[in-house]
Formats: C-alpha cells, structure tokens, sequence
C-alpha cells in the first residue's frame, strides 16, 4: 500500500499560487513591453518631432543670414505659394562640390503637406533633401518691409519665428 | 527524493523582482528621457523668443508674442514687459 504523504509532487496551493503569479507576470511583462513600444513611439512623434521643427528653423534662419544680398541692401530672400506649399527661395554663393569654384546656388525650403524639404539648384545639378515628411501647415506673415513671420501649425502644436532679410 | 518546497514560489517571486526592477529603470529612463527632451526644447524655444524680440525691438516694431508658440517655455505677456518662465521658475524678464 502506498503512502500519500510520501509522494513528491505539488500541493493543489502551491500550483494555484504558481499559476496566479505566472499570470501576473506574464500580465505585467505584456504591458511593460507595449507600454515601452507605445511611450517610445510617442516621444518620437512628440518630444522629437517639436526639437526637429526646431532644428529646422534653426537651419532656415542660418540659410537667409547667409544669403546674398541685393541692390536695396536686403537679403535675395522671396516667399510665394505653390501648388499649396510655401516656397521660401534664398539665392546665395557657394563651393562647389565638384570642382571648388565659387558658385550661385538657389536654395528652396518647401513647406507644406508633404513635409519640409530643401532643394538646391545650381550648376552642380539640383538636389532635394526632405528633413520632414508629415503634413504640416506653413504661413507666412510680412512685418514692415524686410521682416517676416513664419508660422508653422503642426499636429498638436505651433511655433514661428521672425526673420530679418 | 527530496523535494524542494516553495521552489516554483521562490523563482517566481526573483522573476517579479527583476521585472519590477527593470520596470522602475524603465520609467526612469523615460522620465529623464522626456525632461532632457523638453529641456532641449525650452532652449531652442528661448532662442527663438529672443531672437525675435531683437529682431521686433532693432525694427522699432511693436513687441508683441503668441505665448503658445514658445511653449514648452511659459510666456507670461504683460502691459509693460514679458515674463519668461521655465518649469514655473522665471528665467528672464523682458521689457516691451
């Protein structure tokens, strides 16, 4: 006859107990791991995306305080709307790439629904490079004769920035 | 045989540690992730802000900001000057 009390095996508590915490842990691991996922995406579409709009501006404004200037003394700086984006087109001279000459390069920041882009024509050839590729709104407002007010309305927030030409 | 009593409760108590351990690491690396994020932010933001202000007072041009678009920085606008606030601590102030 075989003694119960002997047996090795898991009493009926220990095993519920068991599979209530491997519950909880899967349970917890699951939503750290979509949280994580979830959380990062957000800062990247967030945080990120405000600091690159940022950078942007940083970059149009180091663009037009280069450029060259015309007869009136003002920078060659022109604003226009095309096709529903906003054409911020800067002439200024350059090196080119090719063979280290000086040259005149038109520089055209593109604003609009298919993101912000900036093309290069020169005699080297024209090159386009997007630095943002979500749909934003871009305004432009004069203030006096040679300033000017970019607006840029994005999802969730805004910023603009003044220029002097 | 001997059996090791409480074993499965024991490795599953380890595992929950490690997994709140690495849980608290987790939002704490997403805390000062987010607050180096805003800091940075604040920064451009302030440059900006001042930059245009500069930019309105050279030009004899009437001081005026949209606050909202400075934010995360908090721009307080007054009848005769410009308060700027970071995290509810005033940075500078400003006069129109």
């Amino acid at each position: 006859m075989i003694n119960s009390r002997k047996l090795t095996a898991f009493t009926l508590i220990e095993v519920l107990i068991s599979i209530a915490l491997t519950g909880l842990l899967i349970v917890l691991l699951n939503n750290q791991i979509t949280g994580s996922l979830k959380t990062d995406q957000k800062i990247k579409d967030k945080m990120e995306y405000k600091i690159e709009i940022e950078t942007i501006l940083a970059h149009l404004e180091a663009d037009i305080q280069t450029a060259s200037n015309l007869p009136s003394g003002y920078k060659s700086v022109v604003n226009f709307y095309l096709k529903d984006q906003l054409h911020i087109s800067i002439k200024k001279f350059g090196i080119s790439a090719i063979d280290q000459d000086l040259l005149g390069a038109e520089i055209t920041w593109k604003f609009g629904n298919l993101g912000i882009s900036r093309n290069i024509k020169s005699k080297d050839g024209k090159f386009e490079r997007y630095l943002s590729k979500k749909e934003l709104q871009a305004n432009v407002i004069p203030i006096g004769i040679n300033i000017f007010k970019l607006i840029i309305k994005c999802d969730g927030f805004t910023k603009s920035k003044l220029f002097k030409l | 045989m001997k059996r090791n009593d409480a074993f499965v409760l024991l490795e599953l108590l380890l595992a929950l540690t490690i997994s709140a351990v690495a849980l608290t690491l987790f939002w704490k690396a997403t805390s000062n992730r987010l607050q180096m994020l805003t800091k940075i932010e604040e920064n451009y933001s302030y440059a900006r802000l001042m930059s245009d202000y500069e930019i309105l007072q050279e030009a004899n041009q009437k001081i005026d900001f949209d606050p909202s678009h400075y934010k995360p920085l908090k721009v307080i606008v007054t009848k005769n000057k410009i308060q700027i606030l970071s995290q509810n601590t005033l940075i500078n102030e400003i006069s129109k």
